[in-house]
């Protein structure tokens, strides 16, 4: 048996969350928790710096190492940045919630997400089934717990249970199909599994046992990850979590964990299971058709924004498995595409409603209400985040939506493409009552008091990227069509 | 050969049966003891695969360290789980179904012969050590999956002590704080109240 | 070369108004005004400017730009003038400073936010008229929707929101069919060609299949028919009209009604010739049943300014018509009648907007003898009466006598050859349009002028000096048009007749059938 050294380098950045995240560990014990900002800056200070060493580390070619348990690509690169750059936005919107609320646990807050930015990062450098479904316990773990984080309110709690028990229960499911995956082909590790696939000898017969057996092991797979994604009918869990987890947690997952959630379908059903796309792709329509149609329909009958945006997440989660559902590289490109608008868009949304929040969580259709006369620029931000996630254009959504209805046409589905662009104009009409609430009422209680500066700063800067990218979408296009 | 098919189908049967009681018994202790029965007869069954070191592990690890630990703060607590499984109970009947259904089609297929890469476990030889294997792959090989483990414990443990220690309970506790507690004059203590006024 | 650098300055003069505009300072609402008003006046003189320089007799664009934008999918800022579009862009840039001087008293509140919104509805819709890529088009077209939303729900009469939301839904709807439509012309362009393209001299390249073109063409129709509006999808127009702000309405009316027919002008007719060959008589139909309907609707009103909203519908009927004769005249018409109801419905909302001002009602029954209490008021609204009921001399006159005789026109050769009679049936029942036109524009003018004078809260004041240049402008160029209509038609002759030949050449497809 040889032994080959991994190359640790490739895998700075995570060495590196992995130190400081232990660091801020310790240095928690022995600060005091009112301390906030050396808490908070030592956070962003390690955001900044696994940045630094994704980019640094980023190898010319796909690497591998850790005994192919490790993959270094552009695609890796890409959602690395991705989710740094959202968690430090999403950090700098939280930072005066925090403040407000001394009794919440604000060290473990910051190492837990540390934490899960690790798991996230381990998601999409995964090579094996293995290292994919650790990462995917990590972020899961660390996710669990911010939602219990508020032990105080009781949604919360509830919100957590339920999370971690059909959590667990995706986890089980995933594991199965994966346990089956390993027993029909005998390895772990992805490339291996797709170069046996792509031998036409090895690839099942229709109609055979082999080919049952396969069908058996996607469907756990694709059970588990439904879960994990949110798609209809796997969903339960979307909207009490977003709803009970406080509102910079609900921006987390609701976020940046989306990418994860991407990576993992792109790096197990693509890479891994690519050859078999024909049988996943019947069971991603139905995910897709549910998602849309229980989404958007749902998303209507919502007064509590947190959870409207619950539902939105479930339609627009049906819009990327759309995508996916297209099974060519240009789907799988508008699937990353429409993944990173979709977590830069519910950044800023949430991002609206921590700057909203003063001692009391606004977080209601309510909350929003004349918001124009308050905070002229803050409700012009929601105004130009609402449209793009209803894909109205010029802005950035509208480009996620019409990469992915490419992808579908191309393929010749029209009538999906088209059940797609009915839900989306209802879906509009959700968005467009959180503008009218905010321009066209009169408020009905006092300002809140402004947001801080940088979180203004940041929140202005995520809304006119939505403009700006806009305008120039060929900038993203070409940053997302490198990786395919 | 018959003697190991009976051997498994006997452990087979009994860490279903555990399971199931683990699942449905309402006392918190009998349902801790009914897991450590399936851990064992789990643990049987990886012996019965030839990997003697995992079944070791598993019966010193959960069934004499985490389990004990686990009815240790079952029974110190005393805590009432029983409602937390009405629940599960009330949809016993079509989850059982869905469940019936789904493992006889599963068992059906997954049990022909020619599915697997490997159906029988490899045969080593006398000399073959199992533990060695292990500990040969999983610091090399397997380094990588193994230290994401550890970090995963390591927040587990993190989120369990967040989540069940609050600084600030200590102050409604019964613990007492000396400095604090010298300082007591008798007016705290007492009120003094006329009762003729009234 | 510096013609194509004013053409796009007057495209982006609004945003940089609407951007200039917060920076303005916060208390006085005086400063928003006059710089909205003189963007929206350099803009207008820098199109004059365009407009004479514009060589007629010459086919193609003019003072055209191109630049590669999302070079990825062959999607390029392109814009220019044509003779199609050039007289449309006139019309916008001519009602920008007049319903910037009209919003002065009806906006009281969130000033700079309105005019703000104002210029970047003036911007996405000259960018409509000017786009020559598709894609740009449809950014552009989309790009109208949320300002409109924001101007009627916010500054709009008590059902605003019913009324805006309505709108809202009823465009998106159509528009997010025309987008999957848009999505599949550029695939098939990229198939056809090798090279992905938006670009429509490129698309109108193409060569579809019949079946193809037919849902192609249900998809841009919906959303055009839509935006007409015509029966059975008008609706939304008399809530929107009602509750909008009057300069919402005038834009409205003005301007963005006109966006649909020339969706067919620009797209629909040359990008799916053999389908709308097809449902030529159907759309034909439906023009004249507009036409028939919308007036019939409007004679029974109560509400002045439904009134006026109703006989878009039925004027804007026209349009249709004359486009669907695939005749010199009825193209040339159809545009003329676009730019003629684009200044007699802004002159009728706006003076409908000034007496709701004065009175706080629009119900006709309150209202009597107006000439009496406010004279000037009086002679305009007869002039403008008289320029929608088509009286010779006005633009309703030119663009409606050109509709009509292309219609005529088209429909006899069919007739006289015993082909089919149906063009021929419906061009006679578009004539029965004028005379209905003439009847409630007719019960409207005697009604709200004549008889014993009243209206409530005693006599309101004739017209300001500001609102009578407003008019007068307005009546000025309607009575060019129909006076001396000829350097108009001359510049958009040319352009007519390409298109003409675009429509009627046989394509390789019709000759394999």
């Amino acid at each position: 048996m040889t032994f080959e050294l991994p190359d640790f380098s490739l895998a700075a950045a995570e060495l590196w969350l992995l130190t400081l995240g232990c660091a801020l560990l310790m240095l928690a014990v022995f600060v005091s928790a009112q301390r906030h900002t050396l808490l908070y800056g030592l956070s962003q200070f390690t955001l900044a710096g696994a940045l630094g060493w994704v980019w640094w580390s980023a190898p010319e070619s796909r690497s591998l190492t850790f005994n192919h348990h490790y993959v270094a690509d552009d695609l890796a690169t890409l959602l690395k940045s991705a989710v740094l750059l959202l968690t430090a936005v999403s950090l700098i919107y939280t930072r005066s919630y925090l403040e407000r609320r001394p009794h919440l646990p604000r060290a473990e807050f910051y190492v837990l997400i540390l934490f899960a930015v690790l798991g996230m990062f381990i998601m999409i450098s995964a090579h094996s089934l293995l290292t994919l479904y650790l990462g995917l316990e990590l972020l899961a773990l660390c996710l669990y717990a911010l939602v219990a984080l508020n032990r105080e309110h009781p949604p919360a709690l509830e919100a957590a249970m339920k999370f971690f028990v059909l959590g667990a229960l995706a986890s089980g499911l995933l594991l199965y199909g994966m346990s089956i995956v390993y027993g029909l082909t005998g390895t772990l590790e992805l490339h291996t599994l797709a170069a046996h696939l792509s031998d036409p000898a090895s690839l099942p017969d229709p109609g055979s046992l082999t080919h049952l057996a396969w069908g058996f092991a996607l469907t756990f797979l694709l059970v588990g990850l439904a879960f994990k994604l949110g798609a209809v009918p796997f969903h339960a869990w979307v909207p009490d979590v977003y709803e009970g987890a406080m509102t910079p947690v609900t921006l987390f997952i609701g976020s940046v964990s989306k990418l994860a959630a991407l990576a993992l379908v792109l790096r197990l059903l693509i890479e891994g299971l690519g050859a078999l796309a024909v049988d996943w792709q019947g069971m991603l329509m139905i995910l897709a058709v549910l998602s849309l149609t229980l989404g958007n329909l749902a998303a209507i009958a919502q007064h509590n924004l947190k959870r409207m945006l619950a539902y939105s997440t479930i339609a627009h989660i049906g819009f990327v498995t759309l995508a996916l559902f297209a099974a060519t590289p240009a789907g799988y490109h508008a699937a990353l595409f429409y993944i990173l608008v979709y977590a830069l868009t519910a950044a800023g949304a949430f991002g609206v409603l921590l700057a909203l929040s003063g001692e009391h969580e606004a977080q209601t259709l309510d909350d929003l209400q004349g918001l124009n006369h308050h905070h002229p620029w803050l409700a012009f931000l929601m105004l130009v985040l609402m449209a793009s996630m209803a894909g109205l254009p010029p802005l950035l959504g509208f480009y996620a939506k019409l990469i992915v209805l490419q992808a579908l046409l191309d393929q010749g589905h029209l009538a999906l493409a088209l059940y797609a662009v009915i839900f989306s104009v209802i879906g509009a009409f959700y968005y467009l009552r959180v503008i009218k609430r905010m321009y066209f009422d009169t408020p009905t209680h006092a300002a809140t008091p402004r947001p801080a500066r940088d979180l203004t700063l940041a929140l202005s800067l995520n809304g006119l990227l939505l403009i700006a990218l806009g305008l120039l979408p060929g900038l993203l296009l070409a940053l997302t069509h490198a990786v395919f | 050969m018959t003697l190991e098919l009976a051997v498994f189908y006997g452990f087979a049967a009994v860490l279903v049966l555990a399971s199931l009681l683990m699942i449905t018994v309402r006392n918190p202790v009998h349902a801790a003891l009914s897991l450590v029965a399936a851990f064992f007869a789990a643990a049987v069954l990886w012996v019965l695969l030839e990997a003697e070191f995992l079944g070791i592990v598993l019966v010193l690890v959960y069934v004499g360290a985490v389990m004990v630990l686990f009815l240790f703060v079952v029974m110190t607590l005393d805590l009432n789980v029983s409602q937390l499984r009405e629940g599960f109970v009330r949809y016993l009947p079509i989850g059982g179904l869905v469940a019936l259904v789904m493992g006889a089609g599963m068992i059906w297929v997954l049990t022909r012969e020619t599915v697997f890469e490997r159906t029988t476990p490899l045969r080593a030889g006398a000399d073959y050590n199992n533990t060695l294997a292990i500990g040969q792959v999983l610091y090399t090989e397997y380094v990588y999956p193994f230290e994401i483990a550890a970090v995963i414990l390591l927040v587990a443990v993190i989120a369990a002590i967040t989540l069940t220690l609050d600084p600030r309970r200590r102050r409604t506790s019964k613990s007492i704080d000396p400095a604090e507690a010298v300082k007591v004059r008798a007016k705290d203590r007492i009120k003094m109240v006329d009762l003729r006024q009234k | 070369m510096s013609e194509a650098v004013v053409l796009n300055l007057v495209l982006w003069l609004p945003v940089v108004g609407a951007l200039l505009i917060p920076l303005l300072p916060r208390e006085r609402d005086a400063p928003v005004y006059t710089l909205a008003f003189a963007v929206m006046l350099v803009q207008l003189l820098l199109v004059i400017w365009l407009f004479v320089r514009f060589e007629s007799g010459v086919s193609g664009l003019q003072f055209a730009t191109q630049i590669p934008w999302i070079a990825a999918w062959g999607v390029a800022y392109h814009i220019g003038l044509d003779g199609l579009n050039l007289l449309l862009v006139l019309l916008t840039a001519l009602l920008g400073p007049l319903v910037v001087a009209g919003a002065v008293r009806t906006i009281t509140h969130s000033v700079k936010l309105f005019y703000a919104m104002l210029l970047v509805l003036q911007f996405a819709m000259l960018g409509t008229f000017l786009a020559q890529n598709l894609f740009l088009f449809y950014l552009f077209w989309e790009a109208m929707l949320i300002p409109m939303f924001l101007i009627i729900g916010i500054w709009g009469g008590e059902r605003r929101i019913y009324a805006t939301v309505k709108f809202v839904l009823y465009t998106a709807f159509g528009s997010i069919f025309m987008l999957v439509a848009v999505i599949y012309l550029g695939l098939a362009a990229h198939a056809a060609q090798g090279a992905p393209s938006f670009a429509f001299s490129d698309l109108y390249a193409l060569e579809l299949a019949l079946p193809v073109q037919t849902l192609l063409l249900l998809a841009f129709t919906l959303a055009f028919l839509i935006k007409i509006p015509s029966i059975p999808l008008h609706t939304w127009l008399p809530d929107a009209h009602v509750e909008a702000p009057s300069p919402g309405s005038v834009m409205l009316a003005g301007v963005l009604l006109k966006m649909g027919a020339y969706g067919f002008l620009k797209l629909g007719l040359p990008m799916l010739p053999e389908a709308a060959k097809l449902f030529t008589p159907v759309l034909m139909s439906l023009a004249v049943a507009s036409i028939i309907y919308g007036a019939l609707l409007a004679w029974v009103q109560d509400d002045i300014k439904k009134i006026v909203a109703y006989s878009s519908i039925s004027h804007m009927g026209y349009v249709m018509l004359g486009l669907l004769s695939y005749e010199l005249l009825g193209i040339q018409g159809a545009i003329m009648q676009m730019v003629s109801h684009g200044l007699i419905s802004a002159g009728l909302f706006f003076m409908v907007g000034m007496l709701y001002e004065r009175t706080h009602h629009r119900e006709l029954a309150v209202f009597g003898g107006l000439a009496k209490w406010m004279p000037v008021y009086a002679l305009f609204f007869m002039l403008l009466a008289l320029a929608s009921v088509g009286l010779p001399t006005t633009s309703g006159f030119t663009g409606e006598f050109l509709v009509l005789l292309g219609a005529f026109y088209g429909a006899w050769p069919a007739f006289v050859q015993g082909e089919s009679h149906y063009a021929l049936i419906l061009a006679s029942l578009a004539v029965l349009g004028v005379i209905l036109g003439a009847l409630y524009m007719l019960r409207l003018v005697r009604r709200l002028l004549f008889g014993p004078a009243q209206a409530p809260g005693g006599q309101p004041a004739d017209l300001s000096r500001r609102e009578r240049m407003i008019l007068a402008t307005l009546v000025l160029a309607i009575f060019t048009l129909g006076i001396y209509p000829k350097p108009f038609l001359h510049k958009t002759e040319q352009a007519a007749l390409d298109y003409q030949r675009l429509l009627l050449e046989p394509t390789p497809a019709q000759e394999g059938l």
